[in-house]
Parts: C-alpha cells; structure tokens; sequence
C-alpha cells in the first residue's frame, strides 16, 4: 500500500491549461545601462517576451534590440553609443560609449529612440566606496565550499544603498548580480560595514546554483554604491528571482523601473572591484 | 532560495472532508437561544444521523461522529474540511489552509474550539484541521445571522466543541491512518466526572525518507502532533465544569546541499478554557469561560552561519460571561467578553547577513478587545419571529491613544409562510479589530495577525442575507434558496516582499494597502436526510471584488477568493449493516490571481512582467473522492471498521501555482518559456482501520 502511495504521490505537471490570450501584449523596450565611476557607458536593449508564446523557443535575435539610437548626456557633453555584437553579454549585443565616462556626482541622462518609441532616464553617480577587507571563510558544513564577507565604511550621516556583483574569471565575461546583494545602510552597523557576498546569479548558468564559491576560484568582488531608484531597481529584481515562484512569500509586483517609455534600469555606480583567490585553506585576499 | 523554501511544499501531502447535524432542524428556532436547560445528550456511537443538519435554522451543524462514512484523505477524517461542502463557504483545494466564506477572506471568520479563538487551525500547511476528530462533539457554523455574543470578525462564525458527555465505562478508540494515527481514551472518575484524552501523530518522516524527490540534494522531514484534555464534572444536576485543553504543533524543516541550507517553517497553537455552566432557574442559566490561546509560527533559513527568521506571535487571555433568562414568550441573552492580546507582528530578524549581531526586536503589542451584548428572541405572531441584538465592542492599545470602539446591531426576521415553508431576513453589522496579514493568499502559517493601531483601522462590514427555506416530506428533503451582500471597510492588502524585509529598515505600516470589499452572492442548497441514500447538493453563485486606491490605479479587481461558482455533491449509502459507500464531488472556478504575462531579461535573470492585480484565473477545481467502509464489529461495546478510500479518483491534477520555466541556450542564443500549472498528485488511495474497546 505505501508503495501505491508513494508512486501517486510523485510530482507531476498537469494537463489543465492556463488562459494567456485575454491581455493584450504589446512588447516592452527594456534597458539594463549603467555608467560607473571612470567608464563609459553600456546599454543593454531588449524586448520582452510574451508568456504566451510558442514553446519551441524565441531566438535572440529577436530579443535584442540592434538598430536604436542611444544617447547619454552628462549636461555638457552628449554621445552616440555605439552598438557592436559582443559575446560576453547575453544577448550578444551591446551599445557602448567612449567619449563620455563616468564622474561621481555627476548626472546622466539616457536616450533611447526605436521604432518610433522614445525612451529616457536620469542618474547620479555617487561616490565609490574603497573596500576595506574581503574575508574567505570555510562554511560550516562543507569542505569544498566557501563564502567571502565584504568590509567597508559606510557614513553614518547619509543614507547610502550598495549592490554587490561578483565575476568568477575567466569563466564569466561579466560581473552577475550577486545574490541577495542589495542593501541599503539603514541596517548596516554603525561605521564598519560587514555584508556577506554570494556568488551571483543568473538563469543562463546551466550548473545548478550555489552561492558559495570554490577552491581555485578567482572572484572578481564589485561593491557599488548606487541612487535610490537604483537601489529600488535591485531590491524589487531579487525579490522576483528569490520569490517569483515562491507560494510561501510570492512575488506578484512589477520591477521598479526608472525608465520612462519602458522598462529596467539606467543607474549610475560607484564602483570598487577587489580580487580574491579562493585557496585551499582560508583564503587569502590579494 | 526559492527552491529551497518551495521544498517545504513540494513534499507536504493533501486532504478533505466533513460532516452534519441533527435532522428536524428545518423549523427549530435557534439552539442558542431556546436550550435552557442542562440536559444529558446520549449519543450512541453508530446513531443512524445525516452527515449535516440545521442549515434551515441559520446554523449549520455537523456531528464528529457521523463524519466517518465520508471519503477520507490518506486515512483521516476531518470535521473543517467537512465544513468546505456546505452552501457559501469555498472548497479550498490543496494547499490552502484558508476557511473562506462568503467571498470574504480567511481572516474574517472566528474559529473557535470550545469558544476559545484559534488563529491557524490547520496541520501540514492546510491538508489537515487541528481537530482531532474522534475527540470531536460538533461543529458548528453561523454565517447569515450572526448572533451578538460572537464578535471580533466580518464573516462567519466556526465553533468545534469536544465531547462532553459523562462516560460510565473506560474505553479507547483510535484510528490507524497511512501517514497519521490517533487514539482517544474515555475514563469516568466517579458517577460525577469524567476525562477524554487524545493524541494524534504522523509519521510521514517515514514515508519522506522512501520518497525520491527530484532533487536528491533537498532533505525535508515533517512531523505534527497535537493533543486533546478534557475533564468533565457535573456535580448537581444544574452545574457543569468543562476544563478543555489542546496543544498542537507542526515541524517542517529542510536540508539543502548547494545553498548549504537548512530552515524551515513551525508553528503551534495552544488553547485552555475553563468553563462552568450554572442553571440559576427553570427559566435562566448561566455560563462563565476562561480561556488562554497561544499561537505562534516562525520561517526561518540558515544559510551557512548567516541566519534569517520570520517570528510572529499572538497569544490571548479572555474572559466571556453569558447569561440566558425567559420572560414569557420572550428569550433573553446577555453578556460580557474581554480579550487582552499579546501580538508580535511578523517581523524579520537575520545574523551575520548584513550584519554581525542581531538586528533589533520590535516592541510587542498589547491591545484590550471588549465587548457587551444583549438579544431577544420575539415571537410576533404565528407567522413572525424575530431575533434582534445590540453588541457593544472596542479595542484599546496600551501605551497610546488608539480607541477604536462601535455598536454591532443584529436583526434576524423568520416568516412563516406556509407550514415547512419560510423566509428569512438578517441583517448584522461586524466590526473587527484583530486583522490577519495575508503575505501567502491561500492561508499559509506565514500569515500572521496584526491588531488596529493608529495606522491600521479597525474593519467593518455590513451584511444583509433573505432565504427561503422549505422542507417536505416529512423533512426527509430539504431545500434552501440564500442571497446574501456584504460590504466590507477598512480591508488590507499586504505589498510587503521577502527580500525587502531584510535588505532595508523594515515598517509593516508601509506595506499595507487599505481599500474596500464588496461580496454578493446566491446559495442553493437539495439535500435528503432519510433513507439508505442520502446527502445533498450545494451550490454557490457568487462575486467578491476588491477597490483599493493604490491598487491599478483604484480599479475594483476580483478578491484571490472569488469564486464564481462552487459546487459541492455528497452522497452516501448504506449497502448492509456491513457496507457504506460514500462519495464527494467538488467543482470551483479558479482562483484569482495576479499572472506574469511576459517576460524580459536583465543581468541574464528571466523577470516576470505582471498583468493586473488578479486579473488571472487558475484553472477550475475539480475532484471526486470515493469511500467504502466495512463494519468488521459494531456493537454497543466494540467496533472495529476498515476504511477504503480514493481521494480525486478520476486523477484531475488541479494546479496549485502557476511554474514558468525558463531555458536560455547561450551557444544556440535561444530561450525557452514553459509556463504551466504545477499539481501535487494525481490520485491517492488510502486505507484506514478504526477500533474502539
């Protein structure tokens, strides 16, 4: 009998099919741009994707979006980025500047003209925040898995957010959201900051995800201290990766975007990257 | 994270069921009022009763013992689930803990064990109520007229009482069930007193270690376990003593390999009452309750060394004074109650996340809730009655200014229109001062209770029902047509979400929406009470929308539970003295939910964009349960019954959320979208043996 229970009890998809035709879809133009302290510009454009689509599979290509205009404006000066094809990214097309780079304290103003739609944004850079210390320690129960701790000093007087990504080289071409790596200082300890730093996250990662790191590792560490809207962007984006498909604390609102027109993000980061070497015994930072 | 607090569910199992009243009903007035007298009831164990009676008097009524010829879930007979089948109130389906009547939420209805209020009665995140059948009386339901002595809550009112009888043997009797067993014993103590005491375990850890999840990296174990106190005394025969006590509590826990994970969700409900019943006269008695009720639930995760947890706790101390006295042709009820709650909101705590020590603990809450009432049951003429009432509630906050306080009239006109034919008028205005947050939408232990404070009103409803009701036959049939409209004030809607509670300063106050309710609706109801055959049909036509400002832009949209049509069919046959045959079918449209309709990506993470707040069903919920019983023994002393039960017998996998899974092929440079609804089960058979000796 408990056999018989067992097998029916497996899980399983069901046949009952949800109705995704009643709302009207009308594709998005979703920014993902930044500018930091000291580079240039990048916009990442695409389009979203209906729910209700065709199983078989949408190709990039008709994601990315490759024949817009954008434009960043820093007050004084304004420039074209230009798009390229560039293989790190996903999807493989990314719109970069060169003239224009990043000034903490400084505002930027994104452009985006296509297909007749017009898109834009403001952000600041704030100041970047120098790493004090990056710490590798043993998790508890494991031998081969590590977690790195970040500190930095954080100015009481202001309200500060930060947002951390990590960059495991050379397997990764860019820096990934690091995992539950949005935080805003209202409840960081006075001064001295300690945050943890997990590894970041991405649905094209094809192994199964771990926040922690491994030995040989080498961890490219960005701290980032970034606007309020950015910090709102993070925020609401975690929530929809952790708990999108979470009955317990479900996610059922809309990302907090600051682009007029579309959806994602423009923010402006003040950056500090840190390497470490995970190594066999407690890490080292270099 | 997800995956890993989603564990938790993916391995819990499911359940229904329920029971019914004592028949004639169709034209007793209300037991409430009219039951004057301590009287003995002797309920013999195998009484040939209907499953539910009383739903033409306004109180429907389901007795423990005649649950056990319905349909069963992986052995066990549930009295709450029972109630799911009966007109106006929701089957919930799997995985939802909630009790929803009337289009109202979960929260607005008082559940009560031995008038005690419980604030989560279910086990295994809602497959199981917390009552222990076999050491059940009754229950009971009120839901059109509310009378004023019940307080505190919008909707309907759910009363479970444990047996009470004085027993003049000792006797055990038990239930073995395929993932849980109880048993219950019976002792007298002198001629005068007697105590019941029961116990209830699962050992579903057994079954959890044979089943092979997906994902070998994910260990949960589950236990819950609750047990039932109660000691009776009637030492004259015009005063009785009830101790009642219950403890109950559930265990989830998980391991996870790749987040080095380890959490998971509890929670426990406790609850005593003292009673003492006193019949002051031949035309007056008296009862005094009181009480204590605790419950509290935590979720919580470990993520190696760096600790996040989601406490929340509400525990009550209360006293409630009833007095009932005649004058004439004229029935009187009049009382006091007081509640002093202790409430720790939910409130999140982490360690070593984005700090090193603990974060801070918020102060606990402390609220007085009163109330005072008076009814009188009239007798117009031959053809008019009426029952009308008056209750006086408020809620203070200690430690500041809030008062909220109101009057709560009651109004209930009966027309006699013919002989077995009637019509039935109510109107009651609720008010409700301990509000439940509802962070999970189908009732799940994260759910937690918030009192009315300076920014969270104290909520309102008015209601207004008229019914016909009509028996033939000699009451073997019943038939009942019920409307009902309820407006609803002050109702909340949390925007809080997982992540935001840890990452910033956390304010609940700024995660509610206020907004208002409206629910109408019509109930039909066929039922048989007589014979080898017979059961009822139920149906529900009805409509529940929300309006809050800063939802959509102030557009109404439909409550999660709005439910357009809910049917329910149960049937029962008596094949010999050997045989019973039983079966149930439910049909409910979806749920309302707020469903992604597209998808973008940022950062290589597939997001979900959100149509409108509900604006989205589920697909509809169906499922037919089959039940065979088979008497080995029955005899006044012994009995001994094996119970042969298929839970959604025809395999319907009804969803339980909606899962969009997502494929990016970075070498192909496609992505793939694969929303569908995900389901528990398709069917489950079970097998259960029952004793007593």
């Amino acid at each position: 009998m408990l056999s018989a229970i067992l097998i029916t009890l497996a899980l399983s998809g069901c046949e009952p099919k949800f109705d995704f035709g009643g709302i009207d879809f009308e594709p998005q133009i979703i920014v993902e741009g930044w500018i930091e302290n000291d580079e240039a510009a990048h916009v990442i454009l695409t389009q979203s994707i209906t729910m209700d689509m065709d199983t078989s599979g949408t190709s990039l290509a008709d994601i990315a979006i490759r024949w817009a205009k954008v434009t960043v404006s820093d007050g004084e000066t304004e420039e074209v980025l230009t798009g390229r094809m560039d293989k790190n990214y996903f999807p493989p097309f990314i719109y970069r500047g060169s003239r224009i780079k990043g000034v903490p304290g400084k505002t930027y103003t994104l452009k985006v003209e296509y297909s007749g739609r017009t898109l834009s944004a403001h952000t600041t850079i704030p100041a970047a925040i120098p790493i004090d210390k990056l710490e590798v320690n043993k998790c508890e129960d494991s031998d081969t898995l590590y977690q790195i701790r970040l500190k930095f000093r954080d100015n009481p007087e202001q309200t500060n957010y930060y947002k951390t990504f990590t960059q495991i080289v050379p397997e990764e071409t860019r820096f990934y959201s690091a995992f539950m790596g949005t935080v805003s200082d209202e409840i960081l300890n006075e001064g001295e900051a300690d945050i943890r730093v997990n590894r970041g996250m991405r649905h094209t990662q094809l192994e199964k995800y771990t926040p922690y790191f491994s030995v040989n590792d080498t961890v490219n560490v960005k701290l980032t201290q970034l606007p309020e809207e950015g910090f709102m962007f993070w925020s609401s984006y975690e929530n929809e990766i952790i708990n999108g498909r979470n009955p317990l604390f479900p996610s059922n609102t809309n990302i907090k975007s600051n682009v007029e027109g579309g959806k994602g993000i423009w923010c402006g980061y003040g950056k500090t990257i840190r390497k470490v070497v995970i190594a066999d015994s407690i890490g080292t930072p270099r | 994270m997800a995956k890993f607090v989603f564990a938790l569910l993916l391995t819990l199992l499911p359940h229904p069921l329920l029971k019914a009243q004592n028949p004639d009903s169709i034209f007793l007035k209300k037991d409430t009022v009219y039951q004057l007298e301590l009287q003995e009831v002797e309920v013999s164990a195998h009484q040939s009763g209907q499953i539910m009676s009383g739903n033409m008097s306004g109180r429907i009524s389901l007795k423990a013992n005649q649950l056990q010829s319905l349909p069963r879930f992986l052995g066990t007979t549930d009295i709450l689930k029972t109630i799911q089948l009966t007109p106006g109130i929701q089957t919930s389906g799997e995985l939802n803990a909630g009790l929803y009547i009337r289009g109202c939420e979960s929260g607005h209805n008082q559940i009560m064990f031995n008038d005690v209020p419980i604030y989560n009665p279910m086990h295994m995140l809602g497959f199981f109520s917390i009552f222990n059948n076999e050491h059940l009386s009754e229950g009971s339901v009120y839901k059109s007229y509310i009378s004023p002595q019940y307080g505190g809550r919008l909707s309907g009112t759910v009363n479970i009482t444990s047996k009470s009888e004085l027993v003049d043997r000792t006797s055990v009797n038990g239930n073995i069930g395929a993932i849980a067993s109880q048993a219950t014993l019976q002792v007298p103590l002198g001629r005068k007193s007697s105590f019941y005491l029961s116990g209830r375990g699962t050992y579903i850890n057994l079954l959890l270690g044979l089943i092979s999840l997906d994902d070998d990296d994910i260990k949960p174990r589950y236990g819950f376990q609750d047990y039932n106190f109660t000691y009776i005394a009637k030492p004259t025969g015009k005063s009785k003593l009830l101790l009642n006590a219950y403890f109950g509590k559930d265990d989830f826990s998980v391991e996870e390999y790749y987040y080095q994970a380890n959490g998971g969700l509890s929670w426990q409900n406790a609850a005593v009452s003292l009673q003492w019943e006193q019949q002051t006269s031949n035309s007056s008695r008296m009862k005094h309750t009181a009480y204590h009720s605790y419950y509290n639930n935590e979720l919580k995760a470990n993520l190696s060394g760096s600790l996040i947890r989601f406490p929340s706790r509400i525990q009550d101390f209360g006293y409630k004074g009833e007095y009932r006295f005649r004058t004439g042709h004229t029935y009187w009820l009049a009382g006091v109650d007081y509640v002093h709650h202790h409430v720790s909101p939910q409130h999140p705590y982490t360690e070593n996340l984005f700090t090193a020590s603990e974060s801070e603990k918020p102060k606990k809450i402390i609220t007085h809730e009163y109330g005072a009432y008076a009814q009188g049951a009239f007798t117009l003429n031959e053809r008019i009655s009426a029952h009308a009432g008056l209750r006086y509630s408020g809620n203070l906050q200690s430690g500041s200014r809030t008062f909220y306080h109101g009057i709560e009239p009651r109004l209930s006109v009966e027309y006699e229109w013919r002989r077995n034919r009637k019509f039935v008028f109510a109107y009651t205005l609720q008010r409700q001062y301990m509000n439940q947050v509802v962070v999970s939408g189908i009732g799940f232990p994260t759910d937690f209770w918030l009192p009315a404070s300076r920014n969270v009103p104290a909520q309102k409803a008015h209601s207004l029902s008229l019914g016909y009701f009509q028996s033939f036959h000699e009451n073997d049939y019943e038939f009942s047509i019920e409307g009902y409209f309820k407006k609803l004030y002050n109702q909340l809607e949390f925007n809080g979400e997982l992540f935001d509670m840890v990452n910033q300063a956390y304010r609940i106050d700024e995660h509610l929406y206020q907004g208002r309710g409206t629910t109408f609706g019509i109930e039909f109801m066929l039922k048989k009470n007589a014979g080898r055959f017979n059961g009822w049909i139920s149906y529900t036509l009805g409509n529940s929308t929300r309006q809050f400002p800063d939802i959509d832009n102030g557009r109404a949209f439909a409550a999660k539970n709005d439910r357009r049509h809910n049917l329910s069919a149960v049937c029962n046959c008596k094949l010999n003295d050997k045989w019973e045959l039983s079966g149930i079918f439910v049909y409910a449209t979806g749920n309302a939910f707020t469903m992604p309709t597209a998808l973008y990506l940022i950062g290589e993470n597939a997001l979900n964009e959100y149509g409108p707040h509900n604006g989205a069903r589920m697909p509809a919920y169906h499922r037919m349960d089959l039940s065979a019983n088979y008497w080995l023994r029955r005899d006044s002393k012994r009995e001994s019954m094996i119970n042969f039960s298929l839970y959604n017998a025809y395999g319907r996998q009804n969803p339980i959320y909606l899962s969009v899974g997502v494929e990016a092929d970075k070498d192909k440079g496609a992505v793939r979208i694969s929303p569908k609804g995900q389901s528990l089960y398709s069917f489950v058979p079970s097998i259960s043996y029952s004793f007593k000796f």
